[in-house]
């Protein structure tokens, strides 16, 4: 019996699983291979492949590989499975055949990645005449340089590896820092970069590393060499613009449409269940490892994962199981453990967050199921390609979540499946960001502004080299010695927390916004299936100390956020209401920890903070705002608690907002409610990234097309009472009920401003907004000083300054 | 409002001279001189001018002396920036007649001194009626400005920099206050002036190179070349 077949009989035989969506089989599709004979690659190669792929390259191998020799910068955005890392693989053995100094620099986002392809990497030289014998001779030939690697070892690295396997945060930190101490030969002979998985270089990270790859660019054109780059991903939307954003070079494309995979059947389910989703989707994930096949269960989130996996697994049966769950945090051997596990099929169910969700070789997977649905396009089609790998069958199922986003695909499958990957953000003008790349290519520049090279860096660093001449930024950064320790490449917010158990052993690392929500003192904090209580933490020393914990209870963390309104921008005024864009402070804080049974009953709690400072997050997002009148005016409506259907508002809002904008990861923004200091009562969506990166702004221009999706969830949704479920405005941690009768009410009200009032205008301006302004700073004319802003005199000398004729 | 020429003859001959600068280069800019046109327009503009790079508390003493002893038809008032600092001053002026006491305020020729927090003392009576034709501060360690006293409920308790501010304030005349000096041994460019402005309620600085500071009625040749015909040479052979 097939793959698909005995998944649809275990579907078909639980009761409680109502099949939602249930779309055809894909069918198996042969691939279109082009022969070896046509490939440009050098003869050695070709003669490996001759071996490996009689049959020659897919038709997409051979167009990428054949633009990356002709020296054209390329991304691939093919299919999971489809061969992707042989198109970078295949060009650098090609370069090593012709130039026995080539180097190589593969960059993967995840350091699993890294090491997964290293071991590929390796045996594929072993293999190529000529290049087998120097491996022999020089076996750092091919080699890892990140955090995982031993300082005993980065040496021999440095001055032996002609290929070298990182991540951006590692090419940050300790190869552009040091080019001309450590790496000059390296950065002088680089011929290829290759990145993987560029989709993963979003948000925050991915404004990072377009700056760090603009350094890069930089630094090589000091050593004089000046690399082809490719890129790979199953999941992106736009690749070309997307590239060129990152690189600030020019790409070709290799899309779908040259796809010449082979590709196995493939089937998708929908099912919806009465009980709990996450009972649902352990129950099955159960059943179908129970049956013998391979199952990775995608979880919400870690404690998620952590929860399901305690409640399948007895704790004594732990070791001898094959259940796992994998997710970060977790120490490299655990990981490469249960890896090997999954290729070999000791271990069979795995209970994962997005960890495993990008291109690991983990084997054979029969099935995936997603508990709960991802959070983007991305996530979804990269969660999907685990299964049927290399030609072989496979199956996904996905549970929809108790929230209004999953709710409304549930409904509407369809438009799910049919839509596109999400856009990927990129804000190269996030000020904070942009002056700490400038002070870091300053620093590779010999720290020396005009030696800095511009024209690869790019207009927004050119902006930031302009104000800094006016005077006009004076940032700390710019006076550091090592501007390169401030930069967070991931998150641009504060360094991660290591877990220590009570014998003084390190299980993990965690960052603090996890800290708080997870791991505050006397949590209890679930880690590979055992539990810990955490003891205290050391700031100072960024350690947690945790000590062994054997009650099943588990605790709830209650945050409280408060949002200051710092500058509005650009503002839609309607009288009642205000739609506005603006930067935001958000601090969120620990209010109290309670601990409950596994029955629900509280059993401990402890007020207060428990010695948490608060996590602040400077931001920009999108507010709406009540005026007084009108809030007076609604709230008799509204019954007895009138904030119940503002949370409900903000509930809807922050749930629908990707359909309105595209698909969007909901890790990279959020949403509140709260009353400005003029008194008004105002729902906030704000990006969950340090600065911003102009995501949320998109609600300011389609607020109105928000509103009516809020309106329609809540008159549509199917539950009978009027406290709703957790698919419309249900809240599992809201104190106070809410109410759909009061928060249609609500959001009717709003539509009514928004549609019958014509709105006044108004935009400000940020300093940064007018710095990055072409307009040629002025000077004084007696001493020659170059003046900042609009001043009466100049700072210099005191003479006063002529006023601007006006045009 | 005032014209420069009002105030043209309370300024017979630039008392005070020294390099004008520019602050971070040291770059020269002509020469300061406390002149009638000149402090008509630090006057309006509220333009303080910071003397940099003064000698010491003994290195001082004589440069006052020089002004104290001009011939002019006002008053230019001194606040020392700490007691010690007055003591030493009221020791090397050695006032016949006066008690061994350091009085609040006590006037030698056209110089009147005091502390900034006895600036309040100086009034009609201690000026004999006469205009005041700037106000000074000898601060040797640029630190006046921080100094505000501010108490715990935020209100200055003995806000030195404001009672200098109040005390040119009381003195403003449609519009023109007296000229603000800085006498200190600091470099302007060693410090961070911008940050000074607020504190004594100013909207620039001029700054000078206290290490050239000339004071008193200017010598005859200098005098006169300034002047625009030159004075014929004397016995000099031709």
């Amino acid at each position: 019996m097939s793959v698909i077949d005995r998944v649809a009989d275990i579907i078909a035989a639980d009761p409680g699983l109502n099949v939602a969506f249930d779309p055809p089989v894909e069918p198996y599709r042969p691939g279109t291979s082009v022969p070896l004979e046509q490939s440009p690659l050098h003869p050695r190669v070709c003669s490996y492949l001759e071996k490996r792929f009689p049959e020659g390259l897919f038709t997409h191998q051979h167009l990428a590989i054949s633009t990356v020799l002709r020296g054209e910068n390329a991304v691939v955005a093919t299919r999971t499975s489809s061969g992707k890392s042989l198109i970078y693989s295949l060009p650098l053995f090609d370069a090593l055949c012709r130039d026995g100094d080539a180097t190589a620099l593969f960059l993967y986002p995840q350091k699993a990645l890294a090491n997964d392809q290293l071991l590929k990497l390796r045996t594929m030289a072993d293999e190529i005449e000529g290049v087998a014998a120097r491996h022999s001779e020089n076996p750092r030939l091919i080699s890892r340089y990140d955090g995982a690697v031993a300082q005993n070892d980065r040496k021999p690295v440095r001055e032996h590896a002609q290929v070298i396997l990182s991540n951006p945060d590692m090419l940050h930190m300790g190869m552009l820092q040091y080019h001309s101490s450590n790496w000059s030969r390296f950065f002088a002979n680089l011929r290829l970069v290759a990145i993987d998985e560029c989709h993963e270089y979003r948000g925050v990270f991915g404004t990072n590393v377009a700056y760090i790859l603009r350094r890069l660019r930089q630094i090589c054109r000091m050593h004089g060499s000046a690399p082809t780059f490719v890129a790979t991903s199953a999941t992106v939307q736009d690749p070309q613009s997307h590239m060129e954003k990152l690189t600030g070079l020019n790409f070709t494309t290799i899309g779908p449409e040259h796809d010449g995979s082979r590709q196995g059947r493939r089937k998708f389910w929908m099912v919806r269940s009465e009980d709990h989703f996450y009972d649902a989707g352990r129950r099955l994930a159960k059943a179908l490892a129970d049956k013998g096949l391979t199952v990775l269960a995608f979880c919400p989130s870690r404690v998620a994962a952590e929860r399901m996996f305690v409640r399948t697994v007895k704790p004594e049966d732990i070791e001898s199981s094959f259940v796992r769950v994998y997710r970060s945090g977790l120490s490299p051997e655990q990981r490469e453990e249960i890896e090997q596990g999954l290729r070999t099929r000791d271990v069979r169910l795995v209970f994962s967050t997005s960890a495993l969700e990008l291109g690991i070789d983990i084997g054979e997977i029969d099935v995936v199921v997603c508990i709960g649905l991802p959070h983007t396009m991305m996530s979804l089609w990269q969660r999907a390609g685990r299964a049927a790998r290399g030609g072989r069958e496979g199956a996904t199922v996905f549970l929809p979540a108790d929230t209004p986003i999953d709710g409304y695909y549930s409904n509407h499958p369809e438009e799910l499946f049919g839509r596109d990957h999400e856009p990927l953000v990129l804000n190269l003008h996030n000020q904070r960001i942009a002056c700490q790349q400038y002070a870091c290519a300053v620093q590779e520049s010999g720290r020396d502004d005009s030696q800095i090279d511009i024209e690869t860096l790019g207009p927004e660093l050119e902006a930031v080299q302009r104000a800094r001449t006016a005077g006009d930024l004076n940032d700390d950064i710019f006076y550091c010695s090592e501007p390169h320790v401030e930069v967070n490449v991931r998150s641009g917010g504060e360094r991660s927390y290591k877990l220590v158990t009570g014998d003084d052993v390190e299980i993990g690392e965690i960052d603090y916004f996890h800290l708080l929500r997870e791991c505050y003192p006397n949590a209890i904090y679930r880690h590979g299936g055992a539990s810990y209580r955490v003891l205290n933490i050391i700031r100072g020393r960024r350690l947690v100390r945790l000590g062994r914990e054997f009650s099943r209870n588990d605790t709830v963390p209650h945050l409280q956020r408060k949002i200051r309104l710092k500058q509005q921008h650009r503002a839609a005024d309607y009288g009642d209401v205000r739609v506005a864009t603006a930067s935001l402070d958000v601090t969120e804080f620990l209010v109290s920890v309670s601990e409950k049974s596994p029955s629900g009953e509280t059993v401990n709690t402890w007020p207060g903070s428990s010695g948490m400072s608060a996590y602040r997050l400077p931001t920009e997002g999108t507010m709406l705002a009540f005026s007084q009148s009108f809030w007076n005016r609604l709230s008799p409506q509204l019954g007895e608690k009138p904030q119940a259907a503002l949370a409900a508002v903000e509930r809807l809002f922050s749930g629908l907002f990707p359909t309105i904008t595209g698909p969007c990861d909901t890790g990279d923004y959020s949403s509140a409610v709260d009353r400005l200091v003029t008194d008004e009562n105002a729902v906030f969506l704000f990006d969950a990234v340090y600065d911003g990166v102009d995501l949320t702004s998109a609600a300011f221009e389609r607020m109105n097309e928000l509103v009516a999706k809020a309106l329609e969830r809540v008159e549509h949704c199917s539950c009978p009472t009027d406290a709703g479920c957790f698919r419309c405005i249900a809240n599992p941690v809201a104190e106070e009920p809410s109410s759909k009768r009061a928060t249609a009410i609500l959001l009717n009200a709003v539509q009514e401003v928004l549609t019958s009032t014509t709105p006044k205008q108004t935009a400000t301006e940020t300093d940064w907004e007018r710095s990055l302004q072409s307009e040629p700073p002025r000077s004084c004319e007696t001493c020659g000083h170059l003046l900042s802003g609009s001043p009466k005199f100049c700072s210099e000398c005191g003479t006063r300054v002529e006023e601007p004729a006006a045009c | 409002m005032l014209k420069a020429s009002d105030i043209d003859h309370l300024y017979p001959f630039p008392a005070i001279r020294c390099r004008r600068i520019v602050r971070d280069t040291e770059r020269r800019l002509g020469d300061f001189r406390l002149d009638g046109s000149t402090a008509f327009a630090l006057g309006t503009d509220n333009i303080g001018v910071f003397l940099g790079g003064c000698k010491e508390v003994d290195g001082m003493i004589d440069p006052f002396r020089n002004l104290s002893e001009a011939d002019l038809p006002g008053q230019i008032v001194i606040a020392l920036s700490t007691n010690a600092i007055a003591d030493e001053f009221y020791d090397a002026f050695s006032i016949e007649g006066s008690g061994r006491t350091r009085p609040a305020a006590w006037t030698k020729g056209a110089v009147t001194f005091t502390t900034p927090e006895r600036l309040r003392t100086v009034d009609e009576f201690t000026l004999e009626g006469r205009p005041v034709l700037a106000v000074g501060l000898v601060d040797p360690r640029c630190s006046v400005y921080r100094a505000r006293g501010w108490t715990s409920s935020g209100y200055g308790r003995n806000d030195r920099p404001q009672h200098l501010a109040k005390f040119r304030a009381a003195h403003e005349r449609e519009g023109w206050r007296p000229p603000f000096l800085l006498f200190t041994t600091r470099p302007a460019k060693s410090v961070s002036p911008n940050q000074m402005l607020a504190p004594y309620s100013l909207d620039a600085w001029w700054f000078a190179d206290g290490r050239h500071l000339r004071t008193g009625a200017p010598p005859a040749s200098r005098d006169a070349r300034s002047t625009e015909t030159p004075p014929e040479p004397v016995g000099v052979a031709c």
